[in-house]
């Protein structure tokens, strides 16, 4: 350990350094995502799973930690094999099955809607399940200086403990929720390692209700408000006082003219969206207490973590991912993920200092199948 | 630069994918092989080029990041931008650069993923259908058509007529002759405003009101009725379900999308009605030889299926939208009219009295 030699250092363990996360764009991006877009339409989508894994890889890449890029190992191939699993487990046996119930009943009959609702709780169970796998998958396919993340836990277990949790925030309406999220964040952080070292997760939910109940009570109003703002908009676009509104949409007023009922879909859809984004404006408060909680019960032992969230910055990232969704009708949607990667990658900061030489690859075996739960649910940006 | 040195030695860093430890080590570029060495002189890795791959895509002002086959955990990181030319002119497929090889490989491979696909879609919807078909228990297809012909019929009224009942019977057991008992016949007649005809699972077969009083003598019906037999014999509707069911899966292959949701629903019902061409040349083909069996002159159904089809086109739709069995209208239909050829009849009979068919005309009174 007295060794002096620096070209030593290496084999005899480092010294404690401190880590700093980066997130450096790098062209082709753009290019990407055409061709993504396009040899998806020639194959009728088939080739999602080699696009992801292409995006995945060209981002993972942009991510360095001291200098040093993420790396993912990850294939279509497996993403695809996943998929055909899934498919021939799941998919090809429900649809038979619906199929033949449908020859056999009417589509109010009793076995059909029983049928219907033990598939439909079935697939509720089976969301915590994708969403864990996905993970596992994609930690196991990241790597750092040659050092594999993973996921160590029961994808069962936290299926069971996510899907109570749905029960859970729909008898409360809503009011577990702070708790209930944390309990999933603190399995998945505990569940998760870098190589050898564990996270852990700490803490109580305690500090998420004021902001909670805030966004709680004022859903009601925000989303009257907004209503109403947008009802004013329809009838100063139809130039009508908003208690003749009544008419406007009746039949009475037969006589409505083309440009008045463009005006009327176009107002009503703005509304929509008006009510949409007041919604997400608000619980974005909530949203960025919780990232920033969460990340400062987090430990990689001995680092700690924080992140610093704002409503307004969420709103802004949410904002410019559907600007960008909408612009480019779906085929930016790597700038997406890239936007936010980077917001996470940003706004985080490692404090304390770890010895990185220490840490050993751990020996658990890998998932030879990509993570085809979470395509059939197809409830992934990444 | 000049990679025909025989060695040429340039300091690297190492992962060995065991620990995260950054080594630094001496990475040397001999003429059909590397080998990288610790500081220690012990080596680490010596291998050939071509198993060199890229770990990560190549980028400005980055070191080269290389993984080699035979230890597959491990990373090479070359700074060195000597080194790395050097590297490149023995390893170039390390340039990350798109290789016209690899494009054909992947359109290679595209292509045969595609002539899997088709093949896999080809049987599960013109082989698969048909023996599929033969397979469904009787219960199941006694269902299937009983929910097809209510969502075909909806609240319209059979025609129950009991002289037209009668002679709508006699005209059925003229054709059928004591064959096909074993099929559970049910033929109805609904009241619908449009000249059509179906066969449903299950042996259900429904003439309109108006197919009867547009036709001008017993053959007419007995054609129609023939080929709608032909279909029921020859499985159709079971098959065209079994189709769409198919088409179903290969839709949610696409999308990934589960979707019991798309089966079931009355428009897809409504496509059981539908056939291939081909299918209705067989169903056709039986009708004439049915006919000729039973004394029937084919005369009649030549007739009508002209008629209707030339002239009378405002006659198809209605709430069907042109969905129909005989009326659809197929590309084709000039060869089907051809192809009935009434101067082939033997000996032909009458099948009803004119009071029968006054009978069968009233049937929906
Ligand atoms: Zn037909």
């Amino acid at each position: 350990m007295n060794d002096t030699s620096s070209d030593h250092r290496n084999l005899l363990g480092g010294r404690p350094e401190r880590l700093t996360v980066l997130y450096t764009s790098k062209p082709g991006l753009a290019w990407l995502s055409i061709k993504n877009f396009l040899l998806g339409v020639i194959t009728l989508g088939i080739y999602r799973f080699w696009a992801k894994t292409h995006v995945r890889r060209h981002i993972w890449a942009c991510i360095s930690i001291n200098g040093e890029p993420l790396e993912y190992t990850g294939t279509g191939k497996e993403l695809f094999l996943g998929f055909l699993v899934i498919f021939a487990i799941i998919v090809l046996p429900v649809t038979v099955i619906f199929g033949v119930l449908s020859v056999m009943f009417s589509p109010e009959h009793p076995v059909v809607v029983v049928a219907q609702l033990v598939f439909f709780t079935g697939a509720l169970m089976l969301y915590g399940m994708a969403i864990y796998r996905a993970r596992r998958y994609r930690l196991s396919r990241t790597l750092w200086r040659g050092i594999r993340g993973s996921l160590t836990g029961s994808s069962m277990s936290f299926s069971a403990l996510y899907f109570g949790a749905m029960l859970l925030r729909f008898m409360t309406l809503g009011w577990s929720t702070p708790a209930m999220n944390m309990n999933i964040q603190q399995r998945l952080t505990r569940d998760m390692t870098f190589g050898d070292q564990r996270f852990d997760f700490d803490g109580r939910a305690g500090p998420l209700y004021s902001v909670y109940a805030l966004c709680w009570f004022l859903t009601p109003v925000v989303i009257l408000v907004a209503v109403l703002l947008g009802a004013l908009v329809v009838a100063a676009g139809l130039g009508v006082s908003i208690f003749d509104l009544g008419d406007a949409f009746g039949e009475s007023s037969g006589e409505q003219t083309t440009t008045e009922s463009v005006v009327l879909v176009a107002t009503t859809i703005g509304g929509i969206v008006l009510v949409i984004a007041a919604y997400g404006a608000l619980w974005s408060l909530y949203t960025a207490r919780e990232l920033t909680l969460f990340a400062s019960y987090t430990t990689l032992n001995p680092l700690k973590f924080t992140f610093d969230a704002t409503a307004g910055s969420l709103i802004g990232l949410w904002l410019g991912n559907l600007l960008i969704l909408i612009l480019t009708i779906g085929i930016g949607q790597p700038f997406i993920v890239q936007r936010t990667v980077r917001y996470l990658v940003d706004r985080l900061t490692v404090h304390g200092e770890i010895d990185i030489d220490s840490v050993v690859q751990a020996s658990a075996t890998l998932d030879r199948r990509g993570e085809g739960l979470l395509d059939v649910f197809d409830l992934d940006g990444f | 630069m000049a990679a025909n040195t025989t060695n040429t030695e340039f300091s690297a860093e190492f992962f060995d994918g065991q620990t995260a430890a950054s080594r630094a080590v001496i990475f040397k570029i001999a003429p059909d092989h590397f080998q990288v060495f610790e500081q220690t002189a012990d080596l680490v890795i010596k291998g050939s080029y071509s198993g060199l791959e890229l770990a990560s895509p190549r980028q400005a002002g980055q070191p080269l990041r290389v993984k080699h086959s035979s230890l597959p955990a491990a990373r090479i990181l070359i700074h060195n931008s000597v080194a790395i030319a050097d590297l490149l002119t023995l390893a170039p497929q390390l340039d990350g650069k798109v290789r016209p090889k690899r494009v054909l490989k992947t359109i290679g491979v595209i292509a045969a993923g595609f002539a899997c696909l088709a093949l896999f879609g080809y049987l599960l919807l013109t082989v698969a259908p048909g023996l599929v078909a033969r397979q469904i228990p009787e219960t199941w297809r006694d269902r299937l058509g009983e929910h097809v012909e209510t969502s075909v019929i909806k609240s319209n009224k059979a025609c129950s007529n009991a002289a037209g009942r009668t002679a709508l019977n006699q005209l059925v057991r003229a054709v059928t002759g004591d064959q096909f008992d074993d099929l559970k016949l049910r033929v109805k007649v609904v009241d619908l405003p449009m000249v059509n005809a179906f066969a449903v699972p299950g042996g259900r077969i429904v003439m309109t009101g108006k197919l009867i009083s547009k036709a001008s003598g017993p053959d007419e019906v007995a054609g129609v009725f023939a080929h709608e037999l032909g279909h029921v014999v020859l499985h159709h509707p079971e098959a065209a379900f079994v189709r769409i069911m198919g088409l179903q899966l290969i839709l949610s292959l696409a999308s990934g999308g589960t979707g019991p949701e798309l089966i079931g629903n009355v428009a897809s019902l409504m496509a059981v009605l539908s056939y291939s061409r081909e299918a209705e040349t067989q169903a056709d083909l039986f009708a004439v030889k049915q006919l000729r069996r039973q004394g029937i002159g084919t005369k009649g159904f030549r007739a009508f299926f002209a008629r209707i089809m030339k002239k009378d086109r405002s006659l198809l739709g209605g709430s069907l939208g042109g969905m129909g069995d005989i009326l659809s209208t197929h590309p084709g239909t000039e060869e089907r009219i051809e192809a009935i050829d009434p101067s082939k009849d033997g000996k032909t009979r009458s099948i009803l009295t004119t009071k029968q068919w006054r009978d069968l005309k009233n049937i929906c009174k």
